[in-house]
């Protein structure tokens, strides 16, 4: 049988010669569905708009593109209008501006199956493409896309690819921009449907655990290379590549805390700078010098799996080993740190007069001196907006907030709340002044929290090198200046460290560093209150665990007890939501 | 291939901006005559040996009054844009991130100087009331603060729900501290791309000013005056009227090409 899709020495390149796609081949059979799995600076994404024609201005593709056995131009002035949706169709990641605001849900759809030579859909025709993807309400049709919630516009946006009737469906993390809970059904239903209608999937995504519950094959890439492809069954039970099986060690577990989260050190490699070796020797334990001496060729392992690496075979790579058990129990003086009791909080809606919408109703919460506390929920739970009043940043419409005894509000002067409650901001690019140093950053929070500390000993404890002081938010990585972010909340040296969802941006490999940062902080004494949607990551650094839902208080408890035997039906719903890497994953759910 | 063209004009109006503040320190000194000297037997003399422009109805030297004239032509805008960026750019901060009733009061005040047409009644302040050259230029300021007060309020705004700002709260910071240390510095690539775009504004109003007998006063080596008073001769000697004219519009230009480009280049990176 020809694949449906065959890329031979992909590269994609920039006009100044910078690799960033590095001879990628990939097969995807007709029916079959194809995972490419990367950290972000992979090229996976890239790949996927190479062989899409879709490149951004000023890169160029080269190399063998076949798509049913003939082959196809990679450039995108060449490219047949007839192959672009109806041959391959591309879902993308971002739902929120993917369609176009001012058309209607109808227009969407009738726009792609005009643009391939069908007459107009009627409206029975509209209904039935949307009940395909899920939408039973027709009415849905005739709304706007800012009308409808984040999962149904994803589920609209496969709607029109698919009503060009693509033989093969790339689609680009199509579910990150998604909750948790949301993305489950998402992936169920791109399932169902590719398995419905026998077409090809390339699937995009950073999560092993997906891929491997999603995926027929499984494709490694790194650094702008495939190190590693095989099924997913078998590269789950032996990673046959040092980075799959990092990556693999990397993910936090859901079912029990790992006493050590294995950290990759550093950070992505750019595809140029490790032409000609093994792009993960940097960073791989079991480096030799013939590893930075040329480029492994991929190996064949047992049962279809193939590895790049120059030493495959002979290093004994497995599933990561359960480790650890609970949450050491630290020496508890049970003081109240912080007391949040009855907390409201509205926000108006605008045009809708009052009420609004009620992000808070009626929240209570107890920290204790020396303990994490983990505030779970999806998107708008109201975790955040509970953050931002503890903070200051919010004003509550009622209930009270006490820190170390001292009432937040009516605010009192005299009473220093920086000194008290600081916080780390979820998304690391935004959260530091980008014009100012590092240095400059730490000084000015140190200078607010009185501290004779330097800035190097507050670097050093968050695991960066001195020199980073001279450098600006623009030199770091994504994960470096997370850690600038943490340094300068401890730099106050608070009661209590608010954490919004302070790895939901980073990759996993460094989104394991960072929650090390966070175990060393606790192990330190400090007082946490992390909010995340994560259940897997709460389980690495929480102690106890709130779940929020509607602005309610739904559970709470030890988090062993509540993440093992959840009571409200919310809580497993959200545990449920969590990749397993089990094909079953998707199989259980209805959405 | 867009963006090297974009360079090359963007690196000939910085040499051009570059010849022009040689011409403000040194205009006077480079010029081959005295720009003030007449010798009405010489009177709108074609380009010749001796005056390379040639001379005006009262025979002074063109090129000597150019070179003279540059000082004034530029220095003036100069005070414009300065003064009116120092003060929309306190404005805008104030009413961008104090918000509330500060960003009302301001806004509505702005609102309504814009509603004003700038150009005649820059006209009817100077030729009404007086007050001649400064009276031009304090009253150019004041007309151009609303459009700039405007533009950094929109910067900051976009700039206010970035967390950086909000990681700045947390920690305590006073609320100016926050602004100047922290928003400023932001915002400060548009300030200065709009700053190069109000030197042009003023530069061409005061020439206009110039053209039509106000502001700068009679007989001074200004290019606006001279393109008024030497359009009479434009059959002795054209480039009595064409040089000036042709300098006003390098510079206003060069100047116009190098605050778009700052400009876009503060947006990209604002953007990513």
């Amino acid at each position: 049988m020809t694949p449906l899709l065959e890329a031979h020495d992909l590269r994609v390149s920039t006009s100044a010669g910078r690799i960033v796609v590095d001879g990628v081949d990939l097969a995807v059979e007709p029916g079959e569905c194809v995972a490419l799995v990367g950290e972000s600076g992979s090229g996976k994404s890239l790949t996927a708009r190479a062989l899409t024609a879709l490149l951004p201005p000023g890169l160029t593709a080269t190399g063998r593109v076949r798509f049913e056995g003939r082959e196809i131009q990679l450039d995108p002035r060449r490219r047949p209008r007839a192959l672009r949706g109806g041959g391959i169709g591309l879902l993308l990641q971002d739902p929120f501006t993917m369609l176009n605001p001012t058309a209607r849900i109808r227009v969407h759809l009738e726009e792609t199956r005009r643009a391939h030579g069908h007459g107009r859909p009627d409206r029975a025709e509209i209904a039935e493409r949307l009940a395909e993807v899920g939408i039973t309400d027709a009415r849905v049709a005739d709304r706007y896309p800012f009308e409808l919630s984040g999962g149904l516009r994803q589920r609209v946006a496969l709607a029109a690819c698919l009503a060009a009737g693509p033989r093969l469906l790339v689609a680009d993390e199509p579910t990150t921009a998604l909750d948790a809970t949301t993305q489950r059904g998402v992936l169920a239903l791109l399932r169902r449907i590719q398995r419905a209608r026998g077409m090809g999937l390339l699937l995009i995504t950073h999560d092993l655990r997906v891929a491997f519950s999603f995926a027929d094959k499984l494709l490694v890439m790194y650094a702008g290379s495939i190190v590693e492809s095989g099924p997913p069954a078998a590269v789950r039970a032996a990673p046959a590549h040092p980075y799959t099986a990092a990556l693999f060690a990397a993910e936090p577990p859901l079912d029990h805390r790992s006493s050590t989260l294995a950290a990759l050190p550093g950070g992505v490699p750019s595809a140029s700078a490790v032409a000609g070796r093994c792009a993960f020797a940097d960073r791989c334990a079991w480096r030799e010098p013939r590893c930075t001496a040329s480029r492994p060729l991929p190996v064949a392992r047992a049962a279809g799996q193939l590895s790049a690496c120059h030493r495959a075979g002979e290093i004994p790579l497995g599933p990561p080993a359960r480790s650890g058990g609970e949450s050491p129990a630290r020496a508890g003086r049970r003081e109240s740190l912080l007391v949040v009791s009855g907390l409201t909080k509205s926000f108006p809606l605008p045009g809708r007069g009052q009420g609004g919408v009620q992000a808070l109703r009626g929240v209570d919460l107890r920290v204790h001196e020396g303990e994490s506390l983990a505030v779970v929920g999806g998107s708008g739970s109201g975790k955040t907006t509970l953050a931002r009043c503890v903070l200051g940043l919010e004003r509550p419409d009622g209930g009270d907030v006490e820190i170390a005894g001292r009432p937040l509000f009516p605010r009192r002067p005299g009473v220093p709340v920086h000194r008290l409650v600081q916080c780390v901001f979820q998304d690391p690019y935004s959260s530091l002044n980008p014009r100012h140093s590092i240095g400059f950053t730490l000084k000015e929070a140190l200078r607010q929290g009185e501290s004779t500390e330097s800035v190097e000993e507050l670097l050093a404890r968050v695991g960066l090198p001195a020199q980073h002081a001279a450098k600006r938010p623009g030199d770091l990585s994504g994960g470096q200046r997370q850690r600038v972010a943490i340094a300068r909340a401890i730099a106050v040296r608070p009661r209590l460290l608010i954490c919004d969802e302070p790895v939901a941006a980073l990759d996993v490999s460094v989104q394991a560093q960072i929650l090390e940062v966070f175990r060393s902080l606790q192990a330190g004494g400090q007082s946490l209150l992390f909010i995340s949607h994560d259940l897997a990551v709460v389980r690495q650094v929480a102690d106890t665990v709130t779940v929020l839902h509607r602005g309610e208080v739904v559970e709470s408890g030890d988090t062993a007890t509540v993440l093992d035997r959840a009571g409200h039906p919310y809580t497993r719903s959200l545990l449920a939501a969590v990749p397993t890497g089990d094909p079953r994953w998707l199989e259980e759910t209805s959405a | 291939m867009r963006a090297r063209a974009g360079d090359l004009a963007a690196a000939a109006s910085l040499v051009t901006v570059g010849v022009f503040a040689v011409l403000i320190v040194a205009g006077g000194r480079l010029a081959p005559a005295d720009p003030q000297r007449g010798d009405l037997a010489a009177s709108a003399l074609g380009p010749g040996a001796g005056h390379p422009l040639g001379t005006d109805e009262l025979g002074r030297d063109i090129l000597s009054r150019l070179l003279a004239g540059t000082q004034d032509a530029i220095v003036g805008p100069l005070a414009v844009a300065l003064a009116t960026t120092l003060i929309a750019t306190a404005l805008g901060l104030l009413a961008g991130y104090r918000g509330g009733w500060a960003d009302a009061v301001v806004m509505r005040c702005a609102d309504f100087a814009h509603s004003l047409p700038v150009g005649l009644l820059t006209i009817v302040v100077v030729g009404v009331i007086g007050g001649g050259y400064p009276m031009a230029l304090v009253t150019l300021t004041v007309l151009a603060i609303p459009a700039d007060t405007r533009v950094v309020r929109g910067v900051v705004l976009a700039q206010r729900g970035l967390p950086y700002l909000e990681a700045a709260q947390v920690l305590g910071l006073r609320r100016t501290r926050i602004a100047i240390v922290h928003l400023l510095p932001n915002v400060a690539p548009t300030v200065v791309a709009n700053c190069l775009l109000t030197f042009v504004y003023a530069l061409v109003s005061l020439s206009a000013l110039s053209f039509l007998g106000l502001g700068s006063p009679a007989g001074s080596p200004d290019w606006g005056r001279m393109l008024f008073e030497n359009r009479t001769l434009l059959d002795l000697n054209p480039w009595a009227s064409i040089t000036p004219a042709l300098l006003i519009v390098l510079a206003a230009v060069s100047m116009t090409v190098l605050g778009d480009r700052l400009l876009d280049r503060a947006l990209d990176r604002s953007r990513t």
